[in-house]
């Protein structure tokens, strides 16, 4: 009986990505590209910024793939890679003003966004949690954000923070519940 | 930790419902004891997620892939090295001409560098903004620098050395971070490259009088004390890298002795070496600077030492810094903005026995300010290192 190969690993496309196989490398891409948008889309509350950020995270993974310093395999990834992204993020916003935030641009690109009324409704909820995001302190919103927004493991998170696992347990615990306390207040007013 | 086991409980629940897509209802259920507490958070999350679930635009989509296959294709284009001079010998000094703005050789290549920038279509000269010693794009980046010190005047080569050597040390960090030490030592020589730049820069220009001399070099002095107190940090960082150690010693007592020059206390420095062929004991130069360009001008020190690290240990409290008579003040570059400590940790993500201070905000190293103690090393930057 002959089984239908499943889709390569992460491992397999690297293996092949740092052999510069960008057929590899562009599956990789598609595979990824969304999760780094929303985490930047999030981080920088711009669509267009998010789009232009996402596509020089992924050259600087090729870069890396590809160059003669990579002293060691790739082993955790996702990590790795929203490692990248996350000192992107912090080189970006530090060199260039940030964009007047504009939840409507933003709303747009959000699954939900199909009529005006929906759009609209998508864009007071997304200012709602972004103001709530804003009162968290830095540690609390990047553990929201890469948790909840992009979709990675605690033990991720825990990686790509320089945290102890069990740390940043506590510290998500302790963001949830003053997210949650904001958000509440935010419905009560 | 009182909260721990509640954490934990919380986030078996949430890996639960990532897992199988069950309700948080469900998944408070699995601790009935807990429910009450874990449901409202467990909602929450799960309303965070929903409500937030951006996606690229349609457009930017359908040509993701073939525009990323089209910027690694211009990145590598744009990539072809440039010839850097690495001498391992020693050279004595001969120093016929102060700099080698005119030399034919580096006008063909900057002419080579802007002509393969602007093949890619400007964006790798765009791409090379972020591009760190090592990387592939990091010689469009330094011969943009070039290109701007070649059309510029001395007082502006000046803000715009200045700013370059910032961002030096600003790459240095990150690689640091990353555990990228060979790629430390040519970024070393970057900065020492323009480290030497400066210095014969600053003898050269025809001051107009003595208070635009004295602003002139308090202000090169102010800045590279930072440099020193900067690169005193990458040091203890880094300070199971013996080679490396040595480097950055030889870069602290350039960069000393640069700050030890001026009107108000005498003393030539050193003689620079040449850019291409250091002397015993000096740096070994290469044909061009690096930095960042958009980070020069007067007054911005804020560039250096950026680690991005990872934000802050919100456990290690905050404040700027140790504070004290005789105890070394961490403080951020940006105003605003608070110290804090935070675990640093080596390549392999062990915590090694000394705290960094960083920015809060920014991750950015802090400054020391006083007392020559550094109390931290540099940052801890969650960099490209897996």
């Amino acid at each position: 009986m002959n089984s239908t190969p499943g889709p390569p690993t992460d491992q397999d496309l690297i293996h092949q990505a740092s052999r510069r196989d960008r057929d590899a490398f562009g599956d990789l891409y598609e595979r990824y590209l969304e999760a780094v948008y929303r985490y930047c889309c999030h981080r920088l509350r711009s669509a267009q910024e998010a789009e232009d950020l996402t596509e020089q995270i992924f050259l600087k993974v090729w870069e890396y793939l590809t160059g003669s310093r990579q002293a060691r395999p790739v082993e955790h990834f996702r990590a790795w890679l929203f490692r990248i992204a996350r000192n992107a993020v912090i080189d970006h916003t530090r060199k260039q003003q940030p964009e007047a935030y504009d939840p409507a641009t933003l709303a747009a690109v959000l699954p939900g966004a199909g009529s005006a009324e929906d759009e609209a409704q998508c864009r007071n909820s997304l200012q709602r949690l972004h103001a709530a995001l804003d009162q968290l302190d830095e540690t609390g919103r990047e553990i929201i954000t890469l948790r909840f927004l992009a979709g990675l493991r605690h033990q991720e998170v825990a990686r790509i923070l320089g945290l102890q696992e069990g740390h940043v347990r506590v510290l998500q615990y302790r963001a949830l519940k003053q997210l949650r306390m904001i958000l509440e207040e935010a419905d009560h007013d | 930790m009182i909260e721990q086991p509640l954490a934990d409980k919380l986030e078996d629940c949430l890996a639960w419902m990532q897992a199988s897509g069950g309700t948080p209802e469900q998944a408070a259920g699995r601790y009935p004891e807990q429910a009450e507490a874990l449901l409202p958070l467990l909602r929450a999350a799960r309303q965070t997620a929903e409500e937030a679930q951006a996606a690229p635009s349609a457009e930017f989509r359908a040509a993701a892939r073939a525009r990323m296959m089209n910027l690694i294709a211009a990145s590598e284009k744009a990539a072809q090295p440039r010839p850097v001079t690495k001498s391992r010998t020693p050279r004595p000094v001969k120093q016929t001409q102060p700099c080698t703005r005119s030399n034919s050789m580096t006008w063909i290549v900057i002419l080579g560098i802007l002509a393969a920038a602007l093949a890619g279509g400007g964006g790798a000269a765009y791409a090379s903004a972020d591009a760190l010693p090592g990387d592939a794009l990091y010689p469009v980046k330094t011969g943009l620098q070039d290109l701007e010190l070649a059309f510029s005047g001395d007082e502006t080569d000046i803000e715009l050395l200045l700013g370059n050597m910032d961002g030096n040390l600003s790459e240095l960090a990150q690689l640091a971070g990353m555990g990228r030490y060979e790629d430390m030592e040519a970024g070393l020589e970057e900065y020492q490259t323009n480290l030497m730049r400066l210095e014969q820069t600053r003898t050269r220009i025809n001051y107009e009088d003595a208070g635009a001399e004295d602003a002139l070099q308090t202000r090169i002095q102010s800045q590279l004390m930072t440099h020193a107190a900067l690169l005193e940090q990458l040091k203890l960082q880094t300070k199971d890298q013996i080679k490396l150690q040595e480097k950055l010693q030889q870069a602290i007592q350039l960069t000393e002795t640069g700050k030890t020059y001026g009107p108000n206390e005498g003393g030539q420095p050193e003689e620079p070496g040449q850019p291409n062929g250091a002397g015993p004991g000096e740096p070994q130069g290469t044909q061009t600077g690096t930095g960042k360009p958009e980070d020069a001008g007067p007054g911005d020190a804020g560039g250096s030492g950026n680690v991005n690290g990872p934000g802050g240990n919100p456990d290690a409290g905050s404040g700027s810094g140790a504070g004290g008579q005789g105890e070394p003040t961490c403080t951020c570059m940006e105003p605003d903005l608070f110290c804090v400590e935070s675990e640093v940790q080596d390549a392999e993500g062990k915590a090694l026995p000394e705290a960094v201070c960083t920015c809060q905000e920014t991750g950015e190293l802090c400054t020391i300010e006083q007392g020559q103690q550094n109390d931290g090393s540099g940052g801890n930057g969650p960099g490209g290192n897996p």
